[in-house]
């Protein structure tokens, strides 16, 4: 997929529309097409660590191998020099990320709006894990919403791995997402995955995150004692089946947390769509 | 509002990645455990008792963990407010929830512990619990350093663990809390954890294993954990029985096998001798009479009985096996003459009470029909204890039973050698040879029994005979007349006193006692051990008494010093003893005396106490080897750190050069009892820690102190003792806010152990047992018996001369004895936590003694610090980073349960302290109308507001689980 010629020479690049980790995402046209698309630059100078080096050239492999899906964001062209990384992906216009929702809905979603994104979130890791695929990064910034259709795609594979039906290492993820197993550095599946989705679902139904602390070592050892819990003040109307679901999905003990097809098989994620919004 | 709390957050990057805690060794399973159990159990609470009280739960850990963090009183305040709200019902829930959480933690560790790879890298100062104690005795690791660094000959060390004995004396301890069906629960929540993780189990294991889990952490929760009638001696001992049944029994052949692996792989091809007495276990439980009314004569043939029948059962369930496998037809002359006598004799028609082998066995069966008589001996023995037992008498007889070990090991023995010389060696050296193993080690007994008696008693009744002989008052003879009375009694053969000899209750308790020893196998017995004993007369009474009741063979008579002035006093009385012909003659070149520790830690303070008693070893060995005695040191180390307890290796390793000589006998007790034989790697790790760490002690001695070094100790003891009393004993208040600052008043009122925590019912702090003077304290995570001295003793020194400070660091680092001194203290600082105990001050202790309090708080602080600047440590536990963390982790639990504690104590102390109860919580499935009321029920008895007692029971339990060797 790499191409010798220039980026340039095949999309006009318009504003910038986000900042992603290590570059900034454009908006960019295409004449050939008449579509207007995302692209993501990479400088791959101010990459130091090792480990981000690898993820940033897993990243367009990974999106390349994996079949499309339609709540994953899906990857158009990609350029390379010495110094950088272009990535032209499918655009969602307005750009909106869920975390972008939260803050415009006044922190906190209802129990059918985050169903529904809930569902779609779940559908996406399902899709990557049957390929052996795993995010390792989903939170809120990372899923973009399309508020017309309210579909949601998932994107920025930057920390994605493929397993090829081996466990990963490495402490990727963000704060409040990451799961147990990779805060104490062990070897860990796609169920990392899970918990994070299941801090996502969890973060939209109360405004705040599980596992909360000052800084990032408190977060991370509020991750680590895992007491997840459901104040009535946050939770007091939201379902039982939405709890039982969180607790499936945010659990330390990975082999009895959910995979996304048992997710998606729970009451809660079969009844959406017949929940009420409120 | 909300999205403030939601901060955008950029993924881990380097930076962030040095913020992760740190890689967990992937043998460190812990967390995993934990997790595991916890969150099952909170799916559990949640089907029981509904979704509001498990975020009821979970909201008062959130709690202790933030105070844990920051440990701001605030937070306290915030748990005590949702604590008190609760309603009775709830709030027994919520304290046996944490309770049993707390239970989980400990069980999650045990696993964790039993299979943690040893850890190689050895960092000093970095252990904490027997389980973190990186410098783990471990045999083969000991084999290879007396080897390599010592250049000790594999033959040496051979020759010196033949020679070895560790004597376990296993006691009851009242704070052994836990109930024995919870323990037996806990034992299988144990066994499904450790499979759950073993490698190689099928989906349908795995799911089976989940059930059982889930089973049995329910059914433990389900379980009232408060005894409702007070244990006896006899369930005390039944208890500490069920230990040999379900690890010991077949921990010790195990452990021997791989003595005998860990030999060949020094080039060592023998086997340990089966008859090599390694490991032996004794017994204090229905033998221990001191200040224990309810241990009675009767108790006491009760238990060796039970323990005979236990053994015999034991035996005779294993021998049909062992017959199976004895299938050879090869044997030498002698067994084979042997075999065709007991043909020629037993009885030709069939047994039917056997299951296999009930017909006649043919003679071309040779050991099965030596194996056959063995068993039928066998089966008349565990008939005739039983019949004993529960009959008093029995028409089985004598003849038809084992008498004594040896006629049970000859024809064991005589199959072993047939087996060998017909080349078969290798047949012999499996069952057969654990078999033979079993035997020597457990004999016909199981156990030997010690008592334990005051030596008042033993006045009162030498003071009866000789008033009824009309000689005189035995009690108010001096020490000579006693002696010169004893002796001239002992060399001569009338007999003292008859049937008519008036006799109080007490006295007929102690000569009761007396001939149930003379009616019982002696094999049954292992020492008589007199406590308060402070002159020769008291070893010669027992002695006189003996004899008189006509003890065919005598017990050793062990005194046993443990109060400061006695350990002071203890080398000379033992000089005078030996000094005596009589006795000296008597016994054989052989004395035990028994040194106790925790008596002399209440009594002096930690630092004094720890540094008499290894003085007075030192002493009473020297005294020893001047009469050409071989002196066995019987340590009375309680289970805690208070009472002299601690990692067992570093204890051993840490006593002074020459003391052990390859025989130990140590207690292990109630409260620790769990920890080192509740489970088939903790026996296994238990023997081998023993047996390691005296093999090690003998074979490369720990350094002899300084004598500037023991100078230095010597003044700070002196300082040390002073402050201890100066507030113990000296504060005329002292008393009084120790009552009211912890839960000692209620602690009595606890189910928990067959003695009555007083030695006297009235009385200050001296009459106190040292059990319940530390445990109260642990409660209140203060700890102050444990510290309270060290600080101004070692301000002291360093006051008096800056350099002492760099001689502290010296011995620290060079002088076992000293560093396990200081680690041990730094360890208890690490557990306690000062905000706990002022929690407790403002809540239960009057105004006026708060500045008290606060002083001692103060102290708390100071001697931390002075501790951790001996040490050369920066934090408290800086070594080990995990443990710190995981202590952190079961902190959150223990915390609660204080917090629990403090109120439940305000509002039995106080009736108008006004709470304000919150709507009902907990939903029961069944009668949901009046849920809390059964729960109220169970105790109809108790004398405060419906639920108080038992929560504060069940805190109790809870936190003195938490704690362990602290407890």
């Amino acid at each position: 997929m790499t191409r010798e010629f220039e980026l340039e020479n095949n999309y006009q690049l318009c504003d910038e529309i986000g900042r992603g980790r290590f570059g900034t995402i454009t908006r960019c046209f295409s004449p050939a097409t008449k579509e207007f698309y995302a692209c993501k630059t990479i400088d791959k100078r101010v990459l130091i660590d090792a480990l981000d080096r690898e993820c940033i050239e897993t990243e367009p492999r990974i999106m390349a191998m994996l079949p499309p899906h339609p709540n994953i964001i899906r990857i158009f062209d990609l350029y390379e020099t010495e110094d950088s990384l272009a990535i032209v992906m499918e655009l969602v216009d307005p750009p909106m990320t869920i975390y972008d929702r939260l803050i415009s809905a006044g922190g906190r979603l209802s129990e059918s709006e985050s169903a529904s994104y809930a569902k779609q979130i779940l559908s996406a890791l399902a899709h990557c894990h049957r390929c052996d695929v795993v995010h390792r990064d989903v939170k809120p910034d990372n899923v973009l919403v399309d508020l017309v259709s309210g579909g949601v795609k998932l994107c920025d594979f930057g920390s994605a791995v493929w397993l090829g039906g081996e466990t990963a290492e490495g402490v990727v993820g963000t704060p409040y997402y990451v799961a147990p197993e990779v805060v104490m550095g062990r070897k860990y599946d796609e169920k990392v995955d899970i918990w994070s989705a299941g801090v996502v679902i969890y973060t939209m139904l109360a405004g705040e995150p599980p596992f909360n602390g000052e800084t990032a070592e408190d977060i991370f050892e509020s991750i680590l004692r895992g007491n997840l819990r459901f104040p009535p003040k946050k939770f007091g109307s939201v379902s039982s089946e939405a709890k039982d679901l969180l607790r499936k999905m945010i659990c330390r003990d990975v082999s009895r947390r959910f995979s996304a097809e048992d997710a998606l098989r729970h009451s809660w994620m079969m009844n959406v769509g017949n929940l009420q919004s409120n | 509002m909300a999205n403030r709390k939601l901060e955008k957050m950029a993924s881990i990057d380097v930076h962030l990645r040095q913020l992760v805690p740190g890689k967990v060794s992937e043998d460190d399973k812990l967390v995993e455990y934990d997790a595991l159990l916890l969150d099952r159990f909170l799916d559990i609470l949640q089907d029981l008792h509904g979704e509001d009280l498990r975020e009821t739960v979970q909201e008062l850990y959130e709690h202790s963990a933030e105070y844990e963090g920051k440990h701001e009183p605030k937070k306290l305040e915030e748990l005590g407010s949702v604590l008190t709200s609760l309603d009775p019902g709830d709030s027994i829930v919520i304290a046996k929830a944490f309770s049993h959480m707390l239970n989980l933690a400990n069980l999650a560790e045990e696993v964790q512990i039993a299979y943690r790879r040893r850890i190689k890298k050895l960092k000093k100062g970095d252990f904490v619990d027997e389980s973190s104690a990186t410098t783990e005795s471990d045999l083969e690791e000991t084999f290879k350093k007396l080897v390599g660094d010592l250049n000790k000959s594999p033959e040496e060390i051979f020759d010196a663990l033949k020679n070895q004995t560790v004597d376990l004396v296993l006691t009851a301890h009242p704070t052994q809390s836990v109930r024995r069906s919870l323990l037996q629960k806990h034992g299988r929540i144990r066994d499904c954890l450790a499979q759950l993780y073993a490698k190689d189990i099928t989906p349908d294991d795995k799911q089976e294993l989940d059930e059982a889990l889930q089973r049995e952490i329910q059914a433990a929760f389900r379980t009232d954990e408060i005894k409702r009638t007070p244990p006896t001696p006899q369930d005390e001992m039944r208890a500490g029985m069920s230990y040999f049944h379900e690890t010991i029994w077949k921990g010790v052949p195990k452990f021997l096998r791989r003595v005998d692996t860990a030999l060949k792989n020094i080039g060592i091809e023998e086997r340990v001798p089966y008859n090599a007495p390694l490991i032996q276990f004794s017994s204090w439980m229905g033998g221990d009479r001191d200040g224990n009314p309810r241990v009675t004569p009767e108790v006491t043939r009760d238990v060796c009985l039970l323990a005979r029948m236990m053994a015999a059962t034991m035996y005779f369930n294993q021998i049909e096996d062992l017959m199976f496998e004895m299938s050879m037809w090869r044997c030498n002359d002698e067994l084979r003459a042997r075999a065709d006598e007991v043909h020629a004799n037993s009885r030709k028609d069939a047994a039917k009470h056997y299951i296999e082998f009930w017909k006649s066995i043919p003679t071309t069966e040779p050991y099965r029909v030596i194996l056959g008589d063995v068993r039928d001996k066998l089966y008349h023995t565990r008939e005739r204890a039983h019949q004993l037992l529960s009959n008093g008498h029995s028409d089985v007889p004598v003849e038809a039973t084992f008498i004594n070990l040896e006629q049970f090991l000859e024809p064991l023995e005589l199959c072993y050698r047939s087996l060998c010389s017909c080349g078969d060696r290798p047949i012999a050296d499996g069952s057969l040879l654990d078999f033979l193993r079993q035997v020597s080690t457990f004999g016909l007994s199981l156990v030997r029994l010690d008592i334990r008696q005051e030596s008042d008693r033993h006045t009162d009744v030498l003071d009866a005979i000789t008033t009824h002989l009309d000689i005189g008052s035995y009690r108010e003879w001096s020490e000579e007349r006693r002696q010169e009375w004893l002796l001239s009694e002992l060399s001569g053969k009338r007999p003292l006193f008859g049937s008519d000899l008036p006799k109080t209750e007490e006295i007929a308790d102690v000569l009761d006692t007396f001939h149930v020893i003379a009616e019982l196998p002696a094999d049954s017995f292992g020492a008589y051990i007199i406590s308060m004993a402070t002159a020769p007369s008291d070893v010669l009474a027992v002695e006189l008494l003996q004899r008189e009741c006509r003890v065919k063979q005598p017990l050793r008579v062990v005194p046993l010093f443990e109060k400061l002035a006695d350990l002071e006093a203890a080398p000379a009385a033992v000089a005078r003893l030996f000094s005596v012909d009589w006795y000296k003659n008597r016994i054989n070149g052989k004395q035990e005396v028994m040194i106790g520790y925790s008596d002399s830690g209440k009594d002096a303070g930690r630092l004094s106490a720890a540094w008499q008693l290894y003085k007075a070893q030192e002493e009473l060995v020297k005294v020893a080897k001047e009469y050409g005695v071989k002196l066995t040191m019987f340590h009375g180390r309680g289970g805690t750190v208070g009472r002299g307890g601690g990692p067992t290796h570093l204890a051993i390793l840490s006593q002074p050069p020459d003391t052990i000589n390859g025989s130990l006998r140590v207690t292990v007790q109630g409260e620790v009892i769990e920890q080192s034989f509740g489970e088939e790697h903790l026996c296994f790790r238990t023997l081998q820690r023993f047996t390691a760490a005296t093999l090690e002690h003998g074979m490369r001695p720990p350094i002899s102190p300084k004598p500037e070094w023991r100078a230095l100790l010597d003044e700070m003891a002196v300082v040390a003792t002073e402050e201890y009393r100066s507030v113990v004993f000296q504060e005329p208040r002292f008393v009084e806010y120790f009552r009211l600052a912890t839960p000692e008043l209620e602690y009595g009122r606890m189910n928990i152990g067959s003695r009555p925590s007083k030695r006297k019912p009235s009385g200050g702090i001296e009459s106190l047992r040292a059990i319940p003077w530390i445990f109260a304290w642990t409660q209140t995570r203060f700890h102050l018996p444990v510290w309270l001295g060290f600080g101004s003793a070692i301000r002291h020194v360093i006051e008096k001369d800056v350099r002492n400070l760099h001689m502290l660091q010296d011995m620290y680092q060079h002088w076992p004895f000293f560093r396990v001194t200081i680690d041990l203290i730094e360890m208890v600082f690490a557990k306690g936590d000062p905000g706990i105990a002022a929690l407790y001050d403002k809540l239960l202790v009057s105004e006026e003694l708060w500045p008290f309090g606060e002083k001692l708080r103060a102290n708390f602080e100071e001697t931390k610090k002075l501790i951790l600047q001996t040490a050369g440590h920066k934090d408290l536990l800086e070594g080990d980073p995990y443990l710190k963390q995981r202590l952190r982790l079961r902190d959150s639990y223990i915390t609660t349960l204080n917090v629990c504690q403090a109120y439940t104590l305000k509002r039995i102390r106080d009736p108008s302290y006004h709470v304000t109860l919150r709507p009902h919580i907990s939903k029961e499935i069944a009668e949901s109308s009046k849920p809390a009321k059964e729960l109220i029920e169970l105790n109809p008895t108790s004398e405060y507001a419906p639920g108080l007692e038992d929560t504060l029971i069940l805190t109790m339990k809870g936190i003195a689980a938490g704690l362990q060797n602290t407890g």
